[in-house]
């Protein structure tokens, strides 16, 4: 039983206990090939979201993400007050987990791709705005937005590029703000 | 006796034998520095092995071996493409340079005294070589530096001119 329902822009999010539906009304669709390899994925990075069962190119289920607070939330330094949830720790560990996250995509792509009928592409996520990388209760960070990743000729993410400035930006002016008090 | 090996706009290098003295005249790297680059170049093996600091203006290093440093493998724009250069390398430049930058992190955090960081403030693309070996090295380490910002600025430009200069590259490759 779903007990909340979502509307994005791009999709309708039907939320129960613990899973998540999710049906893509709008933009790519997200073809078995990259279900598969995703499935892959997340076996070796367990910090990408489950993904429990593919229904078919518009729709998936997944695991359920009880978010404490985004990375976008986290470093949200021009509010009159920072999050609750910020600390220096966690401005650390975003930093880190985001740097990481391209290389684990580069070595994903090198080691599994060759396995594939795709040899020389690239498999990684598209949409890492901050919003798509949380703190859950646990806090453990995920990597959410699953169809966000697919195989692409490129070998530059041009999302990572646009959003690492971002997030070096806004942490050091977070970290700025923690030590003003 | 050393002889004069090299002459930057910064600094001299003699060599005597396989050991390099690196002379500056402007950068000073202090003992706590050079202590704190001993622990981390432990650890992480592409850090040039430095055998002795002398003062604030003069190290020993030992001498590597170049093949060809990231800044000339990249050079995108000429007639040829530097003969050494494989999307493999490249590759590796690209997981290399986004490694060191969460090793100096992660060890900052670890060793680093409250709210200082610790890493390479010149990470521009010649400070990255290739020896004969094929191993990558980080060379220049009289610009590790513990400072009080997490943001390391040269590692932030210098990361976009990486990317686009492996992408321009291996778009050439692509067509070779």
């Amino acid at each position: 039983m779903y007990d909340t329902k979502i509307i994005t822009a791009n999709s309708e999010l039907s939320l129960a206990n613990k899973k998540v539906v999710k049906k893509i009304t709008q933009g790519r669709l997200w073809p078995i090939h990259n279900y598969n390899l995703y499935q892959r994925y997340s076996e070796i990075y367990p910090y990408a979201v489950k993904v429990l069962k593919w229904i078919d190119e518009n729709e998936i289920k997944m695991e359920r993400v009880n978010v404490e607070l985004s990375f976008s939330d986290l470093l949200e330094y021009e509010r009159d007050k920072l999050h609750t949830g910020v600390t220096k720790e966690r401005v650390h560990r975003a930093v880190m987990f985001y740097q990481g996250l391209q290389n684990d995509f580069y070595k994903f792509s090198f080691e599994e791709m060759p396995k594939t009928s795709m040899p020389s592409k690239y498999f990684y996520h598209h949409d890492l705005n901050l919003s798509n990388i949380v703190f859950d209760m646990n806090d453990n960070i995920k990597l959410i937005d699953p169809n966000g990743f697919w195989v692409s000729d490129m070998f530059v993410n041009r999302s990572y590029i646009v959003n690492f400035n971002s997030i070096m930006w806004k942490a050091h002016l977070t970290l700025q703000r923690l030590e003003d008090g | 006796m050393d002889n004069l090996y090299l002459t930057t706009g910064q600094s001299k290098f003699y060599l005597n034998e396989d050991t390099l003295t690196k002379v500056s005249n402007s950068h000073a790297w202090g003992y706590e520095a050079y202590k704190f680059y001993l622990k981390f170049a432990k650890t992480h093996r592409y850090c040039v092995p430095v055998t002795a600091w002398k003062s604030n203006y003069e190290l020993q290093m030992k001498k590597l071996d170049i093949d060809v440093s990231v800044d000339d493998m990249l050079q995108y724009a000429g007639y040829d493409l530097h003969p050494k250069v494989t999307k493999e390398k490249i590759h590796r430049v690209i997981l290399f340079y986004q490694q060191i930058q969460i090793d100096f992190l992660k060890f900052s955090i670890k060793h680093a005294p409250q709210g200082k960081y610790f890493y390479h403030t010149d990470l521009h693309l010649q400070n990255l070589v290739f020896t004969t070996d094929d191993d990558l090295m980080l060379i220049d380490p009289n610009s590790f530096q513990l400072t009080k910002h997490v943001v390391n600025t040269e590692y932030v430009s210098y990361f976009n001119r990486l990317m686009w200069r492996a992408h321009m590259t291996m778009e050439r490759l692509k067509n070779v």
